[in-house]
């Protein structure tokens, strides 16, 4: 195995793992996506 | 000099041309849904347009100056003017084994498509008249000449050693670098940060995408000019690199926000499927992995800063294919081997340093040409018709304002 390969290996499980530690907003509300600046893809990131 | 044609090679290369067709609708799509729904017939106008101006520009004199008899390494000369010799039979420079007019057509839709990706970065506030001179304009000063350096034969960066399979340097950092600059010289849009701009129809948007990436693959593995090996190897890494920078982009997402976005998911595919332009020919699928790490990091990051400096690049061209098209580039000079493809050239980590440093000029060449360029396009419209609509027609919306018409009867 390439240690490309391995490295590839290691993210992915990282990101895995991620996804199962991650806290989760579960306040019903619905995010306003844009609200502080564009209509852009970081949306994402001026949910409020 | 002539070579036999091959019927499979020519229907892949065909089918590919359509296939990079659609993806600029879908860029209508993807960016209409992400603008007012005053804005969105507007926004989708910008790249159907495109579509009709540069099919006829490409045919008729873009083609001629991209690829047709070298200058000097600058420029084609206008030997090839309304195709003027450019016939069925192939043409072995480009392409041995299909008629060198479905190498012309493949070409063209690179040419339409890459004008319309700047659209994204003055939404909203662009006059039509003015972005309809911009766009024919930056076509045959920008987007021709760093064609004919990166791909032409006799281009000074191709025979420098530049590699690039499918348009990292010569689509995307062109686009996104462009972009930037029209987005600093016209400005915000009325109440940008101080009212709500959202996405009208998130739908869309994701269709859009989609489309985007299902097209990607006539982009990418269609930029091996024949259906062999290098496609297969094209298409894989591609669809790879796509899918773990949406995974990345999602997961940043998530941690920074406690919710995994949609549309950040989408943003991520499409910041990977740029990374990978560049380097689709030259490296192989463990490496693929880490440009769509890389694209999901670097991207989403470009798009924070943005929205950090206050730079209305409203539908984040810069931080997705300025930012994706630089890391791909660049990538290419780490990851790239000749394993993937003998007529490539190794990278950083299979031994050959020289490769990087090539790659890293070609980036500083594209990225300042195409801003310089665009600088001067922009002032010399500004001063002679003007660039944004007027502050009222802003107010009320393009779609009304400048086609006479709306969206939806809702």
């Amino acid at each position: 195995m390439s240690p490309l390969i391995a490295v590839d290996l290691i993210t992915f499980a990282v990101l895995v793992l991620t996804w199962a530690l991650a806290p989760m907003r579960a306040s019903g509300k619905v995010a306003i996506v844009g609200q502080s600046s564009a209509p852009s893809l970081a949306a994402d990131s001026s949910v409020a | 000099m002539t070579g036999e044609i091959s019927a499979a090679d020519t229907a892949w290369v065909l089918v590919s041309a359509a296939l990079v067709m659609l993806m600029t609708p879908a860029l209508g799509f993807f960016y209409g849904g992400l603008v007012r729904r005053k804005n969105v017939l507007a926004t989708i106008m910008h790249s159907f347009f495109i579509l009709a101006l540069i099919s006829v520009q490409w045919v008729l004199w873009g083609y001629s100056l991209a690829f047709g008899p070298d200058r000097g390494g600058i420029i084609g000369s206008l030997a090839w003017v309304g195709l003027n010799g450019v016939g069925l039979e192939p043409n072995p420079d480009y392409a041995g084994t299909i008629p060198h007019q479905a190498f012309m057509i493949y070409q063209a839709m690179f040419a339409v498509i890459t004008p319309a990706l700047i659209t994204g970065a003055f939404a909203e506030r662009k006059r039509f008249k003015a972005f309809a001179l911009f766009s024919l304009l930056w076509a045959t000063l920008v987007y021709d000449p760093i064609a004919h350096w990166v791909w032409g034969v006799g281009g000074w960066l191709r025979n420098l050693g530049a590699l690039d399979f499918a348009g990292g340097t010569v689509v995307h950092i062109s686009s996104g670098m462009s972009a930037l600059v029209a987005a600093i010289l016209l400005g915000h849009r009325l109440g940008y940060g101080q009212e709500p701009m959202d996405p009208h129809d998130a739908t869309m948007t994701m269709l859009g995408a989609g489309l985007l990436w299902f097209g990607w693959f006539g982009f990418n593995a269609g930029s091996a000019l024949a259906s062999g090996a290098l496609a297969v190897n094209a298409f894989v890494v591609t669809n790879t690199a796509a899918a773990m920078a949406a995974l990345t982009w999602m997961t940043l997402s998530w941690i920074h926000h406690r919710q995994p976005s949609v549309l950040g998911a989408a943003a991520g595919a499409v910041a990977g499927l740029v990374a990978i332009t560049p380097a689709a020919g030259f490296v192989d699928v463990s490496a693929a992995i880490l440009i769509g790490l890389g694209a999901g990091v670097f991207c989403y990051w470009a798009v924070q800063l943005k929205s950090k400096l206050g730079v209305d690049d409203s539908l984040d061209v810069w931080g997705v294919h300025g930012v994706g098209g630089m890391w791909g580039a660049l990538a290419t000079g780490l990851f790239a081997t000749v394993a993937v493809n003998p007529a490539g050239a190794n990278g950083l980590l299979y031994g050959n340093p020289r490769q990087l440093l090539i790659q890293l000029i070609t980036v500083a060449v594209v990225t300042v040409y195409s801003m310089v360029m665009t600088w001067v396009i922009l002032k010399a419209l500004d001063v002679t018709i003007g660039l944004r609509v007027a502050r009222e027609e802003e107010l009320r919306g393009l779609d009304a304002t400048q086609h006479g018409e709306i969206a939806y009867q809702l």
